[in-house]
């Protein structure tokens, strides 16, 4: 029972004799790195937003610019059969 | 951002010491370790302009590395949920694909290794909350106020969770006696 108590005792002051690890000299440029590299990613990724917002407004417009002119064609081609209605109306009388 | 810099790397130097060794000591693997150490500076580096100074710095970091790690822990063991049985080796190469848990805490000397990971296996074992009290005021030597402030808890509760580990590391430990034992 000593025993026991004793090797627990020895385990558990194992933790006051752990040195201080010095860590991979390089840690900072790696650090460095993966900012730069976060950066870029970023940067890229505000380049294809812009890209695509640009490519949307692009599509936008131009559907908006399809869609007057259909109305203005169609509104065009009603104005002129009502115009030739009125005047078979004319006619006729 | 020529300043935040600057900042930065004062922070760096001052601190990455700790922060390597309070991941050394959470996650008991070398490449896991670095990894957060890197993953703490980059958090630290875009979190400078945010930084309040109502709280001392060196609590700040170490707060972000411990949480840093406890996300590590966790996402491992989400992993391990997940995971599909697989071979260590690949099957074209035969090359090792995964590494084994280092235990061996390099600074330690050729006899208390044994000790240190039997200390180390047994603190796995603890309560997230046992185990982070206990690393950083046995192993990291930190006081408990400064503890209480990393772990944004009162003093009296990291006395108590400090306490409930080494309770709970005696029992462990006594079972690994026992088997120890038998084993022989």
């Amino acid at each position: 029972m000593k025993n026991k108590e004793q090797w627990v005792n020895q385990i558990l002051a194992s933790a006051d004799q752990i040195d201080q690890l010095t860590p991979n000299p390089f840690l900072f440029q790696k650090i460095k790195h993966r900012l730069v590299q976060k950066e870029i990613a970023a940067s890229n990724n505000k380049t294809a937003l812009k890209w695509s917002v640009a490519f949307i407004l692009l599509v936008g417009l131009n559907t908006a610019v399809l869609f007057a002119n259909t109305n203005k064609h169609k509104s065009y081609h009603q104005s002129k059969t009502n115009i030739e209605l009125n005047n078979q109306t004319i006619y006729s009388y | 951002m020529q300043k935040q810099e600057s900042i930065f790397e004062n922070i760096f130097q001052l601190h990455h010491k700790r922060v390597y060794n309070i991941a050394f000591a959470m996650l008991k693997n070398i490449a896991d370790a670095e990894d957060v150490t890197q993953e703490v500076f980059i958090n630290i580096f875009y979190a400078i302009p945010q930084f309040k100074e109502e709280a001392q710095i060196s609590t700040w970091v170490h707060r972000i590395a411990v949480n840093k790690c406890l996300d590590h822990i966790k996402a491992k063991k989400r992993k391990k949920r997940l995971a599909f049985i697989t071979s260590l080796f690949d099957p074209e190469t035969g090359k090792q694909v995964y590494d084994a848990h280092n235990h061996l805490h390099p600074g330690t000397i050729l006899e208390q290794k044994e000790a240190h990971r039997i200390l180390m296996d047994a603190i796995d074992l603890l309560k997230i909350s046992q185990k982070t009290a206990f690393v950083l005021c046995q192993i990291e030597k930190l006081s408990q106020k400064e503890v209480a402030a990393i772990m944004e808890i009162s003093e009296k509760a990291v006395e108590s969770l400090n306490h409930r580990a080494k309770e709970k590391l005696r029992i462990i430990l006594g079972k690994f006696y026992l088997k120890s034992k038998v084993n022989r």
